[in-house]
């Protein structure tokens, strides 16, 4: 058994291959090496989706992944076969899928399923048109464009959209600072809650990530 | 009768259907009042606007309450799907929901069992879920702003959200996306392109565009969009032809916005009260050019 094991002894230093002749050997280490850490590379690309019943969800658990570490986590559109029209899920590399899991579980997150992903999902779009009248501001996101007044960065006005929840939200942030305004991802639950906060990202950025 | 659905901002109300009226910025269903606001409420506001300055039958609503939680917009499609095939419907305008494909499927099923189709109007979450479902050629009328061309466009999206980047980047051509939409079957029948530039189509073929007065404030004020469609619901229920409707629809809000003489700041009940002026300026010069002949009854039901 003893001999099955991890044998004890010396390693040969790098430089030594030369004097005893065994550089080729060297060579084909290293060109192990870079195999498996391109075999792990390919591994960690092959990625799932974690379906949720709705975007606000989806919302908090890429929040709690990605201050758990997993920062490389994104959202997508789900397949097909799961879709209603309006709806994200996340898309994540299959080779994490135990503890990623394991810790939406731990915030009472569990996603309703995990599915393995065959082709390459749309992203939702995160660039932002901008237009300026002057004393006011509009930021463009998708289909959702929010204005604000440039010296007390009060939002003035919340425009496009077609979900449910966009005349909400602008009930709950026109009138108020960008600072004082809530975040369109807490308390939104649609796609157009998604775009309208990478809006308002983008005017606080703006402002000078008030 | 002209039956206009959508969800409003409120935890307030389940399910509630009656006639809408509009009494300066309050608006009224059945026995329950609501703010002026973005979305169904501007419609159905702009609607009425339009009906009372032609004196025909107040518009029917159903509306719910829904803050993005879905519950409301589920309500919706199954009373429509319930009760459409037993109504005498029209024109029927369908606004603010939560898109979700397959209860959107059962209302088009109860549509056409329905006796007589109703020419219908889709603009908000209902246009998008009547995209996504790949039955939007069943519809009459889209009303897209440049963002949500580009989704329709866009054959892979189910939501503007997903619009690939090259689409997005040909906002600048709209007569490139109008084209991919039709061509693609992501197209209602006809469309309303709402913009600097408002641009009418009609099966595939742009038939108007309309670029005055320019007013810039308009594109930032919550609600703009949702007033042309109410306008046009208004307009086709009168007996418009839908191209006429779209046309005297966005002069008037063009009009309206520019007699309110707004900025960004400016809210949607302001310009909706200036629609009977501004309408009965653009009816006025409209038929001194003597082309909108009216629709009966019959002739607009499809």
């Amino acid at each position: 058994m003893a001999g099955r094991g991890k044998r004890k002894g010396r390693r040969i230093p790098s430089h030594s291959h030369k004097v005893i002749n065994t550089s080729e050997m060297g060579i084909l280490k290293n060109l192990f090496k870079s195999w498996k850490k391109q075999a792990d590379s390919d591994q960690s690309q092959v990625r799932g989706l974690l379906i949720y019943e709705n975007v606000n969800e989806v919302i908090q658990a890429e929040t709690v992944l990605k201050k758990a570490g997993y920062d490389y986590i994104r959202v997508v559109a789900p397949p097909p076969h799961y879709r209603t029209g309006c709806d994200l899920c996340l898309e994540f590399p299959i080779i994490e899928q135990v503890g990623i899991v394991r810790t939406l579980e731990k915030h009472n997150l569990p996603p309703l399923e995990s599915v393995h992903l065959s082709e390459d999902a749309l992203k939702p779009i995160e660039i932002c048109k901008i237009k300026d009248f002057g004393n006011y501001l509009m930021i463009r996101a998708a289909n959702m464009k929010l204005t604000f007044e440039k010296t007390s960065q009060k939002i003035v006005n919340i425009s496009g959209g077609g979900c449910s929840d966009v005349p909400y939200l602008a009930n709950e942030m026109m009138g108020k600072t960008l600072l004082e305004a809530p975040i369109p991802r807490e308390i939104g639950y649609t796609l157009c809650a998604y775009s309208l906060a990478i809006a308002f990202e983008e005017a606080k950025n703006r402002m000078g990530g008030t | 009768m002209l039956l206009l659905a959508g969800t409003l901002p409120t935890t307030d109300i389940e399910l509630h259907a009656g006639t809408a009226a509009l009494q300066q910025d309050v608006l009224t269903i059945g026995d329950r009042s609501f703010p002026l606001t973005r979305g169904t409420a501007s419609m159905i506001g702009a609607a009425c606007a339009v009906i009372c300055y032609f004196g025909d039958e107040l518009p029917q609503c159903v509306v719910a309450g829904d803050i993005g939680k879905r519950s409301g917009s589920r309500l919706i499609y199954r009373h429509l799907t319930r009760h459409l095939p037993k109504t005498n419907v029209t024109v029927l305008g369908l606004h603010y929901i939560i898109p979700d494909i397959g209860l959107h499927n059962q209302v088009m099923m109860s549509i056409r069992k329905m006796r007589q189709r109703p020419c219908l109007i889709a603009d908000a979450g209902f246009m998008y879920v009547a995209k996504a479902s790949g039955q939007a050629p069943f519809y009459d009328l889209f009303l897209p702003d440049l963002g949500e061309l580009a989704f329709l466009a866009d054959d892979k999206a189910s939501h503007p959200a997903y619009t690939r980047g090259f689409l997005i980047k040909l906002e600048d051509i709209p007569d490139k996306l109008i084209e991919h939409a039709y061509d693609t079957g992501n197209a209602a029948q006809y469309l309303c392109v709402k913009g600097r530039t408002d641009y009418i189509c009609a099966n595939g073929k742009i038939v108007e565009k309309i670029d005055e007065p320019l007013i810039e404030e308009l594109e930032a004020i919550g609600g703009t969009g949702d007033t042309i469609t109410g306008m046009v619901a208004g307009l086709v229920y009168h007996g418009f032809p839908i191209e006429k409707a779209c046309t005297i629809a966005c002069k008037t809000n063009r009009r309206a916005g520019q007699i309110a003489n707004p900025t960004p700041a400016t809210q949607i009940a302001e310009i909706i009260t200036m629609i009977p002026q501004a309408l009965n300026e653009i009816v006025i010069d409209t038929s001194d050019n003597n082309s909108n002949r009216m629709l009966s009854k019959n002739e607009m039901i499809i």
